[in-house]
């Protein structure tokens, strides 16, 4: 019962920060048809905006998660402009943008690698101790990434359905032409996008690196498991991406437990592999033609 | 004398190497509809889209009101009450039917306005009225159309570009669909409008203008083009 309880628990804080990071990709892809692999740059800008924040400036906690948001809405403002707006016309794009953005991701992880030195540190945005519960013991950290991730997701939520940059959002990325048509500026729409996804994933860095150490490829880990899940679930479906986070998180952890750590994400792949030969446009996805 | 409200000189449009579109000029006064016909193929929906900037001229202005906007970007031209009402509706799918027609009012200012253009669309469209809540992809082909050109019209553009509003429809549903269109003129004066079929466009076209290999080979009135047998039959095998 209480090994039950713990997966139930760690299944949960792993997959609210799944869900987090893959919010953050279904969004570019969504609305720019771009596969973001500098995800995890932008999840280790945050943890070490946090870092910086408060152990360099000395700063209190309270500055180090909006420091973290400013720190990734600058990320993805300059990664369009540097970068995105260029070879966003091409017909190659969908390919191009892949390499690009792991060049950057590499270009950010050394640059971090250079400043702040390979030693792993430990992310100062953390709380310890924890809330006994029967016999299982729930850390506080685990409590705030639950809750800070839960947050996250009512406002992207709020932001997409309520506000007018959701409603453009939505408009783009279901009718690019059609949007264009009732006079939305789609690129400026890209623009403030990749700003809303670098935002969310730089927090998400702060939660991850809590809950692990700061290294500059911490980010590695959480693109991949980001990507996979937004691709079992359909790419581009958001409610989709975030169920099948939570469910996956409770997968791997399960299987940890039961088979043991090493176990877990190999999993994860095995099953992902088996929903693509099954449905090759993922659990939530609807089949689409493309016409060439 | 009123002025053009839309003009084009010598307007050429191509993709890659291939030009579709050769020198073509065209004046559309304010408060006409204007059709233009032609089979399938021969640069009607490129031309509108190069009016409303979704592909790039090669050469030649447009002309809205008098002022160029050739250079102006597609979303802008919008802001300068050009409409374009595309081919096969391009709805937002999985946007309520009223979500849909907010966007079309996106550039109007304040809440106030949208519901005033929303009414107004509801009151010319009452099939549209009563699917408000529902999600446009699972609207039938024609109220899909209808949709379309209500979040046309929710722009409240001078001019309108209709890229053929009967494509893929039953002939009943194209009745409705241009009962529809007929209505447009109380709010979008000027109309241009592209069509297969010229006997759509009998009703409602002060002037017809016949497309063929990207040229303008023909224009008159469409009493003109009714006694016009031979040119019916060797452009549209009518």
């Amino acid at each position: 019962m209480d090994i039950f309880l713990q997966i139930i628990i760690s299944g949960i804080t792993l997959g609210a920060m799944y869900a987090v990071g893959t919010i953050a990709l279904s969004l570019l892809w969504g609305t720019l048809g771009m596969m973001n692999l500098a995800h995890g740059a932008f999840i280790a800008l945050g943890g070490y905006a946090a870092y910086f924040c408060m152990s360099v400036l000395g700063a209190s906690w309270v500055f180090a998660l909006p420091f973290a948001l400013v720190a990734g809405v600058v990320a993805g403002y300059l990664m369009y402009h540097l970068v995105v707006r260029w070879m966003y016309e091409r017909r190659e794009f969908g390919v191009d943008i892949i390499i690009a953005t792991v060049a950057i991701a590499a270009l950010v992880e050394n640059g971090i690698l250079n400043v702040a030195g390979p030693e792993a540190k430990r992310q100062p945005f953390r709380v310890s101790g924890g809330l006994d519960v029967g016999n299982v013991v729930l850390p506080y950290q685990t409590l705030l990434t639950v809750f800070v991730a839960i947050v996250l997701m009512l406002v992207v939520g709020a932001i997409v359905s309520r506000t007018k940059l959701g409603q453009v959002i939505r408009a783009v990325s279901q009718q690019q032409k059609a949007a264009q048509l009732m006079g939305v500026d789609v690129k400026r729409s890209f623009a403030r996008a990749m700003m809303l996804a670098g935002a969310i994933a730089a927090i998400s860095g702060v939660l991850v690196t809590g809950a692990t150490q700061l290294f500059p490829a911490v980010g590695f880990d959480a693109t991949l498991k980001a990507l996979v899940i937004c691709i079992i679930a359909g790419l581009g479906h958001l409610r989709g991406a975030i169920l099948m986070a939570f469910l996956l998180g409770l997968f791997e952890v399960a299987v940890q437990y039961i088979f043991g750590q090493r176990f877990g994400f190999p999993a994860m792949l095995a099953l992902v592999i088996a929903v693509l030969i099954v449905r090759p446009y993922g659990l939530f996805g609807r089949e689409t033609v493309e016409r060439v | 004398m009123a002025g053009d409200a839309l003009k084009l000189s010598a307007v050429t449009i191509g993709y890659g190497r291939r030009q579709v579109v050769h020198r073509v000029s065209l004046a559309l006064p304010e408060g006409q509809v204007i059709g233009i016909i032609g089979p399938n193929g021969h640069g009607k929906t490129s031309l509108l889209m190069g009016i409303s900037g979704l592909v790039p001229l090669w050469s030649g202005q447009i002309y809205l009101d008098g002022v160029a906007i050739d250079s102006v970007p597609a979303f802008e031209r919008v802001g300068l009450g050009l409409v374009q009402i595309p081919q096969g509706d391009l709805v937002f799918p999985d946007m309520t039917v009223e979500e849909n027609l907010m966007l079309g009012g996106y550039l109007a200012q304040g809440r106030a306005e949208i519901e005033r253009r929303l009414a107004q669309v509801y009151d010319l469209f009452p099939r549209i009225a009563e699917r408000r809540p529902q999600i446009a992809r699972t609207l039938s082909g024609g109220e899909r159309r209808m949709l379309g050109i209500g979040r046309g019209l929710m722009t409240e553009g001078r001019v309108m570009l209709i890229d053929e509003p009967s494509l893929g429809l039953a002939p009943k549903v194209i009745d409705q669909v241009y009962e529809v269109i007929a209505k447009l003129r109380m709010v979008s004066p000027s109309v241009l409008i592209v069509e297969e079929n010229p006997n759509r466009l009998k009703e409602i076209a002060d002037r017809i203008y016949l497309m063929d290999n990207g040229e303008f080979v023909w224009n008159g009135t469409p009493d003109e083009l009714g006694k016009n047998s031979e040119l019916l039959s060797t452009y549209l095998g009518a």
